[in-house]
């Protein structure tokens, strides 16, 4: 114990490194100090200063908007560490609310650990925009889960892209749902599943959809 | 207008060197932390700041000093824009100085719980290492050689993310 602090000391006396006497204070504020700094700077910085340091590496994992991108995978086990690598930031991140939540998976993916991830987010982020993205794979047809949303009371906005089966039950109700952006070639729709749904704001865009269906 | 007079109630903040500071109850409330070790009665005459030094705390005090000074927004609808446009080049000129100052002064300011100096210290840094490269980040910010990522490491980060980095 003495004989470190005294070590110390004769460090701050040489001044041989400055980097001893300058302390790494940043990393001595909270994360939410440091999320305040990161949300000042563009998505693409703000993700980059994970690879400052450990402590800047899971940083990123609280920020309000989240960003995936998966690469382009030739095998399942590839799919499956980004997988593995999207809850291991979920799990670092808490329960901390997520405002946006932007996913594009690529063509070899494991669809059903992506449906899984969206019952995440929706029963335990209070998450208010969802963007998901498969990618156009004339094989594959991904079949929406709208009854996972029925009861999603934070979800405002909706982006999906790819290609969706929307078949939808009758009785979905989105309480929160002020926009949704279909972009995508969908394939069919219920048509009662917009009647009850409370869309108010963009619901041009809705019909613009329903003339494309 | 609340003019600051002899007789207004005084509060001694000590910093951690021993310096003793009075000011006026109105510029320490501008500190929440404080504000609400008065309200709670838990506040004594002096009040020791045991992690701040006075080259720290001198420079809080100003800025909470001229802040305290200014019209607050919810005082007056029509708070006359010169005395807003006065008190941003006061912040810009306040955070004029070395990284070191400004990463001492938020750690104080998160400690008493100064909202606007806060938002004020995130910006400089945000704005000082905006645009920069990892590489240059470490070194403005000064971020300790013992806690880098391995270059095994890093590679895995840069792929995981590799949207970020392109």
């Amino acid at each position: 114990m003495l004989l470190r602090s005294g070590k110390k000391l004769s460090h701050k006396n040489s001044c041989a490194d400055i980097d001893e006497i300058n302390e790494d204070v940043i990393t001595r504020l909270p994360v939410d100090v440091l999320k305040k700094i990161l949300c000042l700077l563009p998505e693409s910085e703000a993700n980059r200063t994970r690879i400052l340091s450990y402590k800047w590496m899971e940083i990123c994992a609280f920020l309000p908007n989240l960003r995936f991108v998966m690469p382009s995978c030739v095998s399942i086990q590839q799919a499956n560490k980004f997988h593995s690598f999207v809850d291991a930031t979920l799990a670092i991140r808490g329960t901390e609310p997520i405002k946006r939540f932007s996913i594009s998976y690529s063509k070899i993916c494991n669809y059903r650990r992506a449906d899984a991830l969206l019952c995440t987010l929706v029963s335990q982020y209070k998450v208010q925009e969802i963007e998901l993205m498969f990618p156009d794979d004339h094989r594959k047809r991904i079949r929406f889960c709208w009854p996972l949303f029925k009861t999603c009371e934070t979800l405002v906005a909706l982006t999906l892209k790819g290609k969706f089966v929307l078949d939808v039950p009758g009785d979905v109700l989105f309480p929160c749902l002020k926009k949704i952006d279909l972009g995508m070639e969908a394939q069919q729709v219920s048509s009662s599943v917009w009647k009850d749904t409370q869309l108010g704001e963009d619901r041009h865009l809705m019909n613009k959809f329903r003339e494309t269906v | 207008m609340s003019t600051s007079s002899s007789s207004s109630k005084k509060i001694v903040l000590k910093s951690a060197d021993n310096e003793t500071f009075e000011i006026d109850e109105i510029v320490a409330l501008e500190s929440q932390a404080i504000k609400n070790m008065i309200e709670d009665e838990c506040a004594d005459n002096v009040i020791p700041l045991g992690n701040i030094d006075s080259k720290t705390l001198s420079k809080i005090i100003e800025y909470c000093k001229k802040h305290a000074e200014s019209p607050k927004k919810d005082d007056n609808a029509d708070i006359d824009e010169k005395a807003v446009e006065d008190l941003k080049s006061f912040d810009a000129e306040f955070a004029k100085v070395d990284m070191p100052l400004i990463q001492d002064i938020l750690m104080a300011a998160n400690f008493l719980n100064i909202d606007n100096l806060i938002g004020l210290m995130c910006r400089t840094i945000a704005d000082r290492i905006k645009g920069k490269t990892p590489e240059e980040i470490r070194k403005i910010l000064n971020i300790n050689k013992n806690d880098l990522l391995s270059p095994e490491q890093e590679a895995k980060a840069r792929e995981e993310n590799s949207w970020a980095f392109d």
